[in-house]
């Protein structure tokens, strides 16, 4: 998480969302619950995180970050309400946040951010709506609420009130620090886990969808760190994988707990709708992750989304493998481009669909590295014959100039 | 580009952006130089030459060591951005954590199109932001060498202005040069543009 790292340097305060409140003890919530028709905060400390909130929420509503496609928000917005019923859904409003990291957050007036990273990541519907009736769990039971008492006692009265408007960081960043998948305490993620299988099976999804999730987010950053030479991140913050109790012990109890619901019917997982529904932005998406630049964690997350079957590399998905080697570009990677570019064509001409433009622009750029001219060029013709009006058609007619 | 310091030095900057005291004038040095109409210099002391029109200030707080910043109005309404012999290994904009948050880096081997998605994946990472895109590209000319233009656009978390850019880069003797000029859409950018696109025009290697 670049934007929480980013958001974390140099802020002193932030040290204190991490480590004491892995030790803070779940307290029994006091009624009315924040999902209830008509709810007013109960204190004032409540009050203040409300009047923040709405604050932010203002500014959100204008943010340059906010994915405005009616159809998407539509979308997502039925998924958290298919999955906690349309009463307890209508204390929410939904913002779809264009960042390409994995992350959620709901804060305690309702406010409730997707980021398109997370979008990315899930292969179907279930586990999308395990996401989300994870996140519900925590504003439910006033999580953050929690740890901003939390905060308070450990601190000089109201210092939090000092620390939400974080200066240059931007108000996604401090949302996903206060209410974010990465700021809670243990206690808080089993409630949360719980919460997400009893939303789910009660939604009719399958409710063993919830476990791959968390187990596809720790590997993920895993994956990230081995690239880059660094110390994973997923221990970082106490919470989401804390090493006790380790993570494969909660992944193991969800998929217990998961399996003891005994449903009437399978749970649905709803994947075609899933993909039909991100259709048009998944070229966006991965463009935007490819261009982090983070090379060990887009091939984890290009094999989980491709699964175990080799026909589910997807000619989008081999496209945006050979986006990833040709950009990183060190040796051996242009030949792996090519590879997939090609097998991507192929599979577009098997399966009748083809394969978007950029293949064939990919494929000349990854050939003309490779001091292959005549074929690169051929490549880069066959793109700009197929999207003349592309940004970079002069640039590239100019390249493919000659044999 | 201004916001890049905002990601990578946010308090930093602190100092240029808010209005400081009178009083405190006096002690700090002043983070501004005058680059004068017609003055030739070199930036960053590299064999990058380039002469101003219109008076200019030029920031000397650097991000590396063969760059420089310019603005007529102020970093956060137009900045001129000035990277001169980036070589092989090397990253365009100071990095901020090189093992978590690694620039990418350039390579002399880099096709004309390369320089452009190197300079757009450099641009997002280093503010932290995906609204940012490439809009047209095209064949230009960079201190007598061929090279590549193109016109960007972008908001950043911190102040959701859409901001938009014009960069020329080009690779001479194996080492990367570019000036990218950009400034909020409103107003800033289309005032400031021409004089930005004649000083890459008065740009050359010098010995």
């Amino acid at each position: 998480m670049s934007m929480l790292h980013r958001a974390v340097a140099g802020l002193l305060s932030c040290a204190l969302l991490a480590s004491p409140l892995a030790a803070q003890k779940a307290a029994v919530p006091p009624k009315p619950l924040p999902s209830a028709a008509g709810y007013k905060p109960q204190d004032k400390l409540e009050e203040g995180l409300w009047f923040e909130m709405d604050e932010q929420e203002r500014l959100l509503k204008q943010s340059k970050f906010l994915v405005t496609d009616p159809g998407l928000n539509a979308y997502v917005k039925g998924v958290l309400c298919r999955t906690v019923g349309q009463e307890r859904c209508s204390a929410t409003r939904l913002y779809i946040v264009r960042t390409p990291y994995f992350n959620a957050s709901m804060a305690p007036n309702g406010t409730t951010i997707v980021y398109t990273g997370l979008l990315l990541r899930m292969r179907n519907e279930a586990e999308l709506a395990a996401v989300l009736g994870h996140e519900y769990t925590h504003f439910e039971q006033r999580h953050t609420l929690r740890l901003f008492k939390d905060i308070r006692a450990k601190t000089d009265a109201l210092s939090w009130l000092s620390f939400i408007p974080i200066p240059y960081v931007g108000m996604l960043s401090q949302i996903a620090l206060i209410g974010g998948i990465y700021a809670f305490s243990r206690d808080m993620e089993r409630e949360a886990d719980a919460g997400s299988l009893n939303e789910l099976a009660r939604a009719g999804y399958d409710p063993m969808q919830a476990s791959a999730i968390w187990e596809q987010l720790g590997a993920e950053q895993d994956a990230t760190a081995k690239v880059r030479g660094h110390k994973s991140q997923k221990d970082k913050n106490g919470g989401m994988f804390a090493t006790h109790p380790k993570s494969t012990e909660r992944m193991q109890t969800l998929r217990e707990k998961a399996a003891a619901f005994a449903l009437a019917e399978p749970g649905a997982t709803r994947a075609a709708e899933y993909r039909a529904a991100l259709k048009d932005w998944w070229p966006t998406l991965i463009d935007d992750q490819i261009k982090l630049q983070d090379f060990g964690g887009t091939e984890y997350l290009l094999a989980t989304l491709a699964g175990p079957d080799p026909a589910g590399w997807t000619p989008e998905l081999l496209y945006a493998r050979g986006e990833l080697y040709r950009s990183r570009g060190q040796a051996g990677d242009f030949e792996q481009a090519v590879a997939a570019y090609q097998a991507a064509i192929e599979a577009g001409q098997r399966l009748g669909g083809g394969a978007i433009p950029e293949t064939w622009r990919g494929l000349g750029l990854a050939q003309l590295r490779l001091g292959q001219t005549a074929a690169g060029k051929a490549a880069l013709r066959d793109y700009l014959a197929k999207k003349p009006n592309a940004d970079d058609a002069l640039l590239l007619s100019s390249m493919a100039q000659g044999a | 580009m201004k916001t890049l310091k905002l990601a990578f030095a946010a308090l930093a900057l602190a100092p240029f952006a808010a209005p400081v005291p009178a009083a405190a004038q006096i002690v700090l040095s002043n983070p501004w130089k005058l680059v004068r109409a017609g003055e030739a210099r070199k930036v960053g002391k590299s064999d990058l030459q380039v002469t101003a029109v219109g008076d200019w200030n030029r920031a000397t707080e650097r991000q590396t060591k063969e760059s420089e910043n310019w603005t007529q109005n102020g970093i956060g309404l137009d900045d001129l951005g000035f990277y001169a012999a980036v070589k092989k290994g090397e990253a365009l904009f100071h990095q901020r954590d090189k093992k978590k948050d690694p620039l990418p880096k350039f390579d002399p081997a880099m096709l004309p199109t390369d320089i452009v998605e190197w300079f757009e994946n450099s641009a997002r990472n280093a503010l932290g932001s995906a609204v940012f895109e490439v809009g047209a590209v095209r064949p230009a000319k960079l201190a007598g060498a061929d090279g590549v233009e193109m016109d960007f656009s972008y908001a950043t978390e911190g102040d959701n202005l859409e901001r938009k850019g014009t960069a020329r880069a080009a690779v001479i003797g194996q080492k990367l040069y570019l000036i990218s000029f950009d400034a909020p859409k409103i107003h800033y950018y289309d005032e400031g543009l021409p004089s930005a696109l004649a000083i890459m025009n008065t740009a050359r290697i010098v010995k």
